[in-house]
């Protein structure tokens, strides 16, 4: 399986329009998760996995928060 | 212009020459105690694709392209039962139950599918 050519994605991000594709945690995610999405290693793969899980629970904590913040739920 | 990230990660996911990212989500998982590359790359997938739709949600909103709060709270309401999908993911893939992956890939598919339509 090849690897996730990291500059082919960061060429993508032009396309989601300037205000994303500055926004750093974007760019971070690309860089921390390219290498992972290609590779067939089953180690660097749980790695990442656990890596990924805790930035969703991140994520969805910060969303919620805004939420709470700017609906009044 | 949100959703055009979240199609870009799919696309960038299709040009590593991998299975789709539908066609992952879609896998068969493995049987019981015999974890497959394919289980971390599907559940690897899911949470990838929710940091990057609560991540785009989350800039829609403190940028103000997002601003009613009926739309905040309905995005709330999204993100909830996508983050809910993807820990279900997480947490079959954990317990290696192969039947309850499958259905929470399933689920975790559509419901990511109605957070990212939501912005």
């Amino acid at each position: 399986m090849p690897k996730l050519n990291l500059s082919t994605a960061l060429n993508l991000l032009p396309v989601i329009g300037p205000a994303l594709a500055s926004a750093p945690e974007f760019i971070r995610l690309f860089e921390e998760f390219g290498a992972a999405l290609g590779s067939s290693d089953q180690a660097v793969l749980k790695k990442s996995l656990e890596l990924a899980q805790t930035n969703s629970a991140h994520a969805h904590n910060d969303l919620q928060g805004l939420v709470a913040q700017h609906a009044g739920t | 212009m949100i959703k055009r990230f979240c199609l870009a990660l799919a696309a960038i996911v299709s040009l590593a020459g991998c299975a789709t990212l539908p066609a992952v989500l879609g896998g068969t998982p493995a049987g019981y105690a015999d974890r497959t590359v394919l289980d971390e790359q599907g559940a690897l997938f899911a949470n990838l694709t929710y940091t990057a739709a609560s991540k785009g949600a989350a800039l829609a909103i403190r940028t103000g392209i997002i601003k009613s709060p009926s739309a905040i709270k309905r995005i709330g309401y999204l993100d909830a039962k996508a983050y809910a999908a993807v820990d279900a993911v997480n947490r079959a893939y954990a317990s290696l139950n192969a039947a309850s992956y499958a259905v929470a890939l399933d689920e975790a598919k559509r419901t990511l599918a109605d957070l990212t339509a939501a912005f």
